[in-house]
């Protein structure tokens, strides 16, 4: 994938809150990848994270609504800040 | 002449889809179960015109892929049953992320009905979406409607009226994707046609995509093919062109493209006028998954859950205690005074008292399926599931596993039925096996005989509550034990929708409530109706035909001194108590708690304590009454079992008291559980599985309790 902007790629339970973010690719297996894209989450889409609980547990928002994700999920997920 | 078609409601979870469903087909509805799986499958009906419409309500899907038993299906209905046509229910609020399922029954080649529900809360957004051009561009008919106002119903009803008749006219669009894509899908379907490799009932394109997207099930049916190992071979060498060329998992490269077929048609149809703004429903979530308050708000709800659901369904309980008493009366007064008829005895004493033992609770679990329903209707069961996950996941299950476990203190029959929302088998089985460890409330008039009896009144709490403790404790290490063992595998993922909070339906908790009730009524009915039976004959035969003393003339005897009538009345009654136990200690309850007398001996408890535990088996609280038989004190009251707790300290020690308890706690489950165990797991062999390890699993703490007891009494 090739990356336009310089801000760098970091798992999403390190990504900042209240900011657009861009998915860069999930990991996990394809049965939990295309669970989560069927949900919304895949390459290219935005998000943004809205609430941070423990151990990198998150609430999302993505597609118009709203997404809780489990701790240990998020790691699977990598984003960069859009600018 | 009336004409007969099935259809299908087809959507996402959360698309107001079963309210759609009510609104159609109102009380006509049937719940039932898809075979060998326990989705529910709920079907009703309507008339339009001259047509009765049969629709079958699928359940609740974000995608049609492998991914879950609910998918599959989904999309296998839809192959093989081939409805006339597909309703598809969407949140016209959240257009994009549901059209992604429309999309799929396109790519399936159906007969398509789009239905965008909720309307109303798309134009409270400022959200303004072109139907017709909507319409034209998927080749189907639009109806917008506002599923729990029923606005908007009756156009739809007309519509499925007017499709079903002439369904060829109503095939949805065919999907074409951009050439990336498209190019190696229309190659694929062509070798499949070439190939005459494809199976019954499927199209070339569809199984296409499923087989360049890895579908599980769709490899597994071309690998059970002849021809399938050559088509396999092609797709790889397809799927491994595709995935260099766009440098992506294929199965992500067409989840992309569906995608953007949806936002290029978003922004043909759709207009927003307003900016989004925080909404009430974020504003909620600010506190109710708030990490600090949320676990403890949680809690305080449920105990209001718990609490109203004792004290409303009280009055209930005693109305239909009042009920069985007098139908037992009633059929009593058939046969004349003093005459011993053992149909009465079946009839009274096994049928009538087994059968209303176990129904008095009706109202406690009706009112717990309101509650669920309630609690399922406004949104909060999946924020519940969130802020729990971390805490289940370190006993290996799911944050959804929380809730059965919670309702399971107030009856182990709809926490096993709640387990539903459980998609991977193996977090599933686990809860429902451990569940039973939950103290439920019908043990709790076990521990209000034992408790005041045996402890000092300071200690009462705290025995009560170690109790809950080790069964909680009990319930934590065979969960995590049967994740290692019998049901390995990872943790699921936890990704889970946060629907916007809502006011759900009275019609649409009432239907819930009443499905799931009846469910129980029928599953439990038929078998605690059996059982009774069976236990009445046990506890009824052989009869003792020479007893050691001629009672009646003893009763005669008393009838005939000097004392009071009041005093009479009690040695009457004691006599005709030590009758009882006579004649029971020879029936094959009797003998049975004789003859395990010696294995029960570790725990610390006699034939009494064994004979009393067989005839408890249908519900766990019958073990007092049981009790009374045995000690020869009679009717016992079991709200207030006085004379058995002061006859019990004659027997038996505190240290025997609590293993007692500690067996009614973690033994067999009642009858009802297992018949609901049977139903849900679908198979005898987990209800078995769960009676006779649960029993075990009773057996071994309660004699290590007991022996480790002796020790330590014994300094």
């Amino acid at each position: 994938m090739t990356t336009t902007d310089n801000s760098p790629i970091v798992s999403l339970t390190f990504a900042p809150t209240g900011t657009a973010l861009a998915v860069v690719s999930t990991s996990g297996g394809y049965e939990f990848q295309r669970k989560i894209a069927s949900l919304g989450i895949y390459p290219n889409e935005k998000l943004e994270i809205v609430e941070r609980h423990s151990q990198g547990a998150l609430v999302i928002n993505v597609k118009g609504s709203r997404l809780a994700i489990g701790h240990g999920m998020s790691r699977k997920i990598k984003v960069k800040v859009v600018q | 002449m009336t004409k007969k078609y099935e259809i299908v409601l087809a959507g996402n979870p959360n698309s107001g889809k079963t309210s759609v469903f009510n609104a159609l087909t109102g009380a006509r509805q049937h719940v039932g179960n898809y075979p060998g799986v326990t989705v529910e499958q709920i079907v009703g009906s309507f008339k339009t015109g001259d047509c009765e419409i049969e629709v079958t309500d699928l359940p609740g899907t974000y995608s049609l892929t492998a991914n879950s038993p609910e998918e599959l299906i989904a999309r296998n209905v839809i192959i093989t049953e081939k409805p006339e046509v597909v309703v598809n229910i969407v949140d016209a609020s959240n257009l994009e992320r549901n059209l992604f399922l429309t999309l799929q029954f396109m790519e399936l080649g159906v007969p398509m009905i789009l239905v965008l529900n909720m309307i109303d809360n798309a134009s409270d957004k400022g959200i303004k979406i072109d139907t017709e051009r909507l319409g034209r561009l998927f080749g189907t008919r639009v109806v917008c409607t506002v599923g729990n106002r029923s606005e908007g119903i009756n156009e739809l009803k007309k519509i499925i009226g007017e499709v079903v008749r002439e369904k060829d006219k109503h095939l949805s669009e065919k999907v074409t994707y951009s050439d990336e894509l498209m190019l190696p899908i229309l190659e694929l379907s062509k070798i499949l046609t070439d190939n005459n490799s494809i199976p019954e009932g499927y199209k070339a394109d569809w199984l296409a995509i499923k087989l360049l997207e890895k579908d599980k099930e769709i490899i597994e049916l071309f690998e059970s093919l002849e021809s399938g190992k050559e088509v396999l071979k092609k797709a790889d060498v397809l799927i491994e062109k595709l995935e260099n060329d766009v440098d992506e998992p294929s199965e992500i490269i067409v989840t992309e493209h569906r995608y953007g077929f949806i936002s290029g048609t978003c922004r043909e149809v759709v207009s927003a006028t307003l900016q989004k703004r925080r909404d009430i429903s974020e504003a909620i979530d600010s506190v109710v998954t708030h990490r600090i308050f949320g676990i403890p708000l949680f809690l305080g709800l449920m105990y209001v859950v718990f609490y109203l659901t004792f004290t409303i369904g009280d009055p209930f309980m005693n109305w239909i205690e009042a009920g069985f008493g007098w139908l037992g009366d009633f059929i009593s007064s058939w046969w004349s005074a003093g005459s011993e008829s053992s149909l009465k005895s079946l009839l009274v004493d096994g049928i009538i008292a087994g059968v209303g033992g176990v129904l008095v609770f009706l109202p406690n679990i009706a009112f717990l399926f309101l509650a669920i329903a309630i609690l399922e209707g406004t949104g909060y069961m999946a924020r519940v599931a969130f802020i729990m996950d971390r805490l289940m996941n370190k006993i290996g299950l799911h944050g959804k596993s929380f809730i059965p476990m919670l309702i399971g203190f107030g009856c182990s029959v709809p926490a096993i039925m709640s387990t539903r929302t459980l998609t991977l088998k193996r977090d599933r089985m686990t809860t429902m096996l451990v569940v039973p460890l939950m103290s439920c409330g019908a043990r709790i008039p076990i521990y209000a005989l034992i408790i005041p009896a045996f402890f000092a009144k300071r200690w009462e709490a705290l025995v009560m509550f170690s109790i809950y403790i080790i069964g909680i404790i009990t319930a934590i290490i065979c969960a995590k034990l049967l994740r290692s063992t019998l049901f390995k595998g990872e943790n699921e993922p936890f990704v889970m929708e946060l629907p916007p909070y809502r006011i759900p339906t009275l019609k649409s908790v009432g239907i819930h409530m009443w499905g799931r009730t009846v469910v129980y009524l029928q599953k439990a009915g038929t078998l605690i109706l059996a059982a009774s039976v069976i236990l009445w004959i046990m506890a009824n035969y052989p009869k003792k035909d020479k007893l050691e003393k001629d009672y009646r003339v003893e009763i005669a005897k008393i009838e005939q001194s000097q004392l009071t009538t009041k005093q009479k009345e009690l040695k009457i009654r004691d006599i005709k108590n030590e009758e009882m136990a006579e004649r029971l200690s020879y029936t094959i309850t009797g003998r049975i708690g004789h003859a395990i007398e010696p294995a029960l001996k570790p725990m610390g408890f006699d034939w009494k304590i064994g004979t009393a535990l067989i005839g408890a088996f249908p519900a766990k609280e019958l073990f007092v009454s049981q009790m009374g038989i045995v000690f020869a004190l009679g009717e016992i009251d079991e709200e207030n079992p006085v004379a058995l707790r002061d006859e019990l300290p004659r027997h038996y020690n505190g240290l025997q008291a609590y293993c007692i308890m500690l067996f009614c706690l973690l033994s067999a489950p009642c009858i009802a559980t297992i018949a609901i165990t049977r139903r849900e797991s679908n198979s005898w062999f987990w209800a078995l599985f769960q009676l006779v390890g649960l029993t075990v699993l009773a057996y071994i703490v309660t004699t290590i309790v007991y022996q480790v007891g002796l020790l330590v009494q014994a300094f």
